[in-house]
This record gives structure tokens, C-alpha cells and sequence, in this order.
């Protein structure tokens, strides 16, 4: 975590005391909802601070709109995901699902995971997912989704840079 | 899964994804496990960004894989057509329940019934016979008025056959089982099919030979020429519904090959340790508390390089 003194948390200071309450009708126009306009101006700046590069910015409010519609845009994608994530509980048999406290730990695991996966050809997502979560071996992936063991390992450096160091 | 952490250096990262990849690919030959702890003891921030990536794989590994395809290949739902469709959505109310449980995304795989590794999962078919599968196990399923039929796949099953006008034919690679009445487990292993009756009637059929007929309780193998003769249930039978696995006088290799099924990845017997003997009843449910019984119980320990590689050596 940056420093609470570094040049970004200065930065990130500067634009909230001068545009919170600008963002915060941004937001409210497009959620028609003040709570949750409330929460993504809130999760906009967190999101700024934990940057790890925050640019030189000429345009204050054009970068904030920039940062907020990509939180706007994972609000959605996260309604999204716990929209299929109940859907699949429903499906899955008894002995499976997992218990009230488990299951919000879950969703917000697979939530950080698509964030991270997003963009990501769907051949490397799947490969990834079947090796770290059915934990297949690399030639059972390799036939299931028609590919050779050694572009398997090349999807599955790729997705494991992003998923393990965001990189 | 790296939001708030410390980061690190491109190259660190690019050397433990590839360690990573390795091991999960085959374990490591002594000169490259040599290489992965001189790697892993040259600079913290190896060691750091290791531990980083088990961490990330424990809370990985407690998602249960359908959960992850299902929600992880859920429709993405362009932000400007949401307000359109939450209205449209609202407006079919009654009928919403319906259409989201149609467009649920399955997993993608292509056998009717599969139960991943270190699950178990029932299936009620439609004659009230009953299905179960055992860990890493497939099956298709054909129901209807002229035929009762469960092909296996891959694994293991237990088959509880209502008593109705058709018995149920089980089919594998090595024959077939008709089973009238009565309780059946089946196993797919590497020289044929293992079948063992717990009570009723069955006439098995080899792919290549003459159909007999067996009744009680006994096991035996089939292959695709014959059907071995019928022996005593031995105590591991079906103890797998029960999420058990009983060993009497097992060897430690044969005991590890049995348990590994039911947990992912590579689960390695050192030669010291192989012909050991253990007995006792085991929950397949929660390998790694089985693992550390057998530290406590055994001469033995178990060294745990990754998630997916574990190996049980003679203890120091």
C-alpha cells in the first residue's frame, strides 16, 4: 500500500477536497440511486490510491470520469456475476454448496478474479480456470479445449502474470 | 488477486509463474528441484512472491469448479443496455424466474453427469433407481420407456436399481452389466472394470464373451473377455458413499493411490515408505487432515511443495 504521506495519497487528496461532490453527481445521474453513488465515488478514489502509477493530470475531471466509469463498469459486471453466482448455487447438488459464510468470501474471490481475467482471450481464461480450480493436468486441458500442451503453458503464463501479480 | 499487495519486480513475477507452471506440469526432476530452492533462497522477494501465489491458490482451491464456470462465464451485460433490461426484466415478473434459470451457462463439459475430484454428487433417475458418483467420475444417461441405460464414462459408481420391468444396463469399456434389482458398484480402473454386488441379481455381459449370471453379495473384474470369478466384498467396497475409505492392511502406496484419487494433483509415495501398512478408516473428504493423521500415526512425513504436489517421505 502506498505511504499515507507519498505523492499520490497527496495527489489523490487534492482531487477529492476539489471534485468529490462533482463525481458524486456523476455517479448519481447514471445509478439514479444516492447510496450506491455514494459507494462508487467512495470505491473511485480507493481505487486511485492503490494505483500504482497515478499520471500527471491536466484534466482533473475528464481523468476522475475515466476512473469512475471503469468502477461503474465493474458495479455492473459485479451484478452481473452474483446474478449467475445464485443461479449456479441453485443448480449445484447439496453436498456442494457452501455454507452462508463461505459463500460471500467465494463471490468475491470469482469477482477479483474475472476483474483480473477480463480482456483475457477466452482460450487463456479457460485453461486457467482448469487448472487452478478443476486442477486438470495440461494435456486434460490441452484436449479439452483443442489446443497443444505447449500453447496450454503459454495461455496459462499469461493468465497466471495477471491473476498472481496483476501484471 | 494482487490489489493492495506490495508489488514486485516484473522479472521476480516472470521467475515464479514459471516455477509455478513446471511443477504443476510434472514434479520436478532432483536437478530442477535443486534449481527451485537455490531460486527460492537467493532473494526475499522470491520467497515473498511465492508465498504470494499459494496464497492466491488456497483461496482459489476452496471454490468449487462448477460455481467458478458458471459465474465466470455469466453474459457480460454492456452498462448503457442495463437500465433497458433491468425495465424489461421487471415487466416479465413472474416469468423473470423462468428465463434467468434457462440462460444458465452449464459448465463446459460434455458428459451428462460428471463429478469433479474430491466430490460426490447423487442422481435420482427417472424409475427411482438411484445414482451416485464417486470423485472425478462421468456418465451419460439414457432414460426412457425402451431402455434404462448409464454408460460410464470415467470413475466410479454405485447404482441402486428400482425393481422394474427393465433391469438397468450399465456400460463401460469392457462390457456390460444389467443389473435387475438390487445394489451395484462399478469401477473403471487400468486392466478393466470392477464390479462388486452388495445384493440382487446382475447378468454381465463381456464385450467378447459369454453373458453369466451373479446373485448376493461379491466382487470381481471384468474385462472384455471374461468375468473373474466372484470373491468376498472386501471393506473398501462402496465405503466411498459414505465419504470413507477403509484400509486394512493396505500398503502405504496402494493406501496414497486410493486417497490421491479423491484430491488434485500428484500425491508421492517415497520407495522407503511404500510397503508400510496401515488399517483404519479414512474420510476422503478432507485429504490434508488425512495427511497430517498419518504424520502423527506413521513413521512418516509430508512434505508439501505446492498445492498440487505433495510427497510422503520416510520421517528424518
Amino acid at each position: 500500500m502506498t505511504g499515507v504521506h507519498s505523492p499520490t495519497s497527496r495527489l489523490v487528496e487534492g482531487l477529492y477536497l476539489d471534485h468529490q461532490g462533482w463525481l458524486l453527481g456523476w455517479l448519481r445521474r447514471r445509478l439514479g440511486c444516492p447510496h450506491s453513488a455514494a459507494d462508487l465515488a467512495q470505491d473511485t478514489f480507493v481505487r486511485l490510491l492503490s494505483a500504482r502509477h497515478v499520471p500527471l493530470i491536466d484534466e482533473p475531471r475528464a481523468f476522475l470520469t475515466t476512473v469512475a466509469k471503469r468502477v461503474l463498469f465493474n458495479h455492473y459486471r459485479r451484478q452481473d456475476l452474483e446474478r449467475a453466482y445464485l443461479q449456479a448455487l441453485e443448480q449445484l447438488p447439496e453436498n456442494l454448496v457452501p455454507c452462508e459464510e463461505h459463500r460471500a468470501i467465494i463471490l468475491q474471490t470469482l469477482v477479483e478474479l474475472d476483474e483480473l481475467l477480463n480482456g483475457l482471450p477466452s482460450p487463456v481464461k479457460q485453461a486457467f480456470l482448469l487448472a487452478q480450480v478443476d486442477g486438470l493436468s495440461y494435456p486434460q486441458i490441452a484436449e479439452q479445449l483443442g489446443l497443444s500442451v505447449a500453447t496450454v503453458k503459454r495461455h496459462l503464463n499469461k493468465a497466471a502474470m495477471r491473476c498472481y501479480f496483476a501484471l | 488477486m494482487n490489489r493492495a499487495g506490495t508489488p514486485f519486480p516484473e522479472h521476480v513475477a516472470e521467475q515464479a509463474v514459471h516455477w509455478l507452471i513446471e511443477m504443476q506440469d510434472a514434479p520436478l526432476t532432483p536437478a530442477q528441484q535443486a534449481a527451485w530452492q537455490q531460486w527460492l533462497q537467493a532473494h526475499g522477494d522470491h520467497r515473498r512472491a511465492w508465498d504470494h501465489i499459494q496464497s492466491v491458490n488456497q483461496r482459489l482451491g476452496k471454490v468449487a469448479a462448477p460455481l467458478a464456470h458458471a459465474t465466470l462465464n455469466a453474459p457480460r451485460a454492456p452498462a448503457r443496455r442495463r437500465a433497458l433490461k433491468a425495465l424489461l426484466l421487471l415487466a416479465m415478473a413472474g416469468a423473470t424466474g423462468t428465463v434467468l434459470r434457462q440462460q444458465a451457462i452449464l459448465p463446459p463439459l460434455t458428459a451428462d453427469y460428471r463429478s469433479p475430484v474430491g466430490q460426490r454428487r447423487t442422481v435420482r433417475l427417472g424409475d427411482g433407481s438411484q445414482l451416485q458418483l464417486n470423485t472425478g467420475s462421468a456418465v451419460d444417461i439414457r432414460f426412457d420407456a425402451q431402455q434404462r441405460q448409464v454408460h460410464l464414462l470415467d470413475g466410479e459408481i454405485m447404482l441402486t436399481a428400482a425393481n422394474a420391468a427393465l433391469p438397468v444396463q450399465v456400460l463401460t469399456r469392457d462390457g456390460r452389466i444389467d443389473l435387475t434389482s438390487g445394489r451395484l458398484n462399478v469401477r473403471q480402473v487400468g486392466n478393466g472394470t470392477r464390479l462388486a454386488l452388495f445384493s440382487g441379481a446382475a447378468r454381465v455381459v463381456p464385450g467378447q464373451g459369454p453373458a453369466r449370471s451373479v446373485q448376493g453379495a461379491g466382487q470381481a473384474l471384468l474385462d472384455p473377455l471374461q468375468l473373474s470369478p466372484l470373491t468376498a466384498l472386501d471393506a473398501n467396497s462402496g465405503a466411498w458413499v459414505d465419504g470413507m475409505l477403509v484400509a486394512s492392511h493396505l500398503r502405504l502406496a496402494d493406501f496414497l493411490a486410493e486417497l490421491g484419487r479423491y484430491r488434485h494433483g500428484h500425491l508421492e509415495c517415497d520407495r522407503q515408505v511404500a510397503d508400510l501398512k496401515i488399517s483404519g478408516s479414512y474420510p476422503v473428504g478432507d485429504t490434508e487432515k488425512v495427511l497430517d493423521l498419518l504424520e502423527r500415526s506413521m513413521p512418516v512425513r509430508v512434505r508439501r511443495f505446492t498445492r498440487y504436489w505433495v510427497s510422503v517421505e520416510a520421517r528424518a
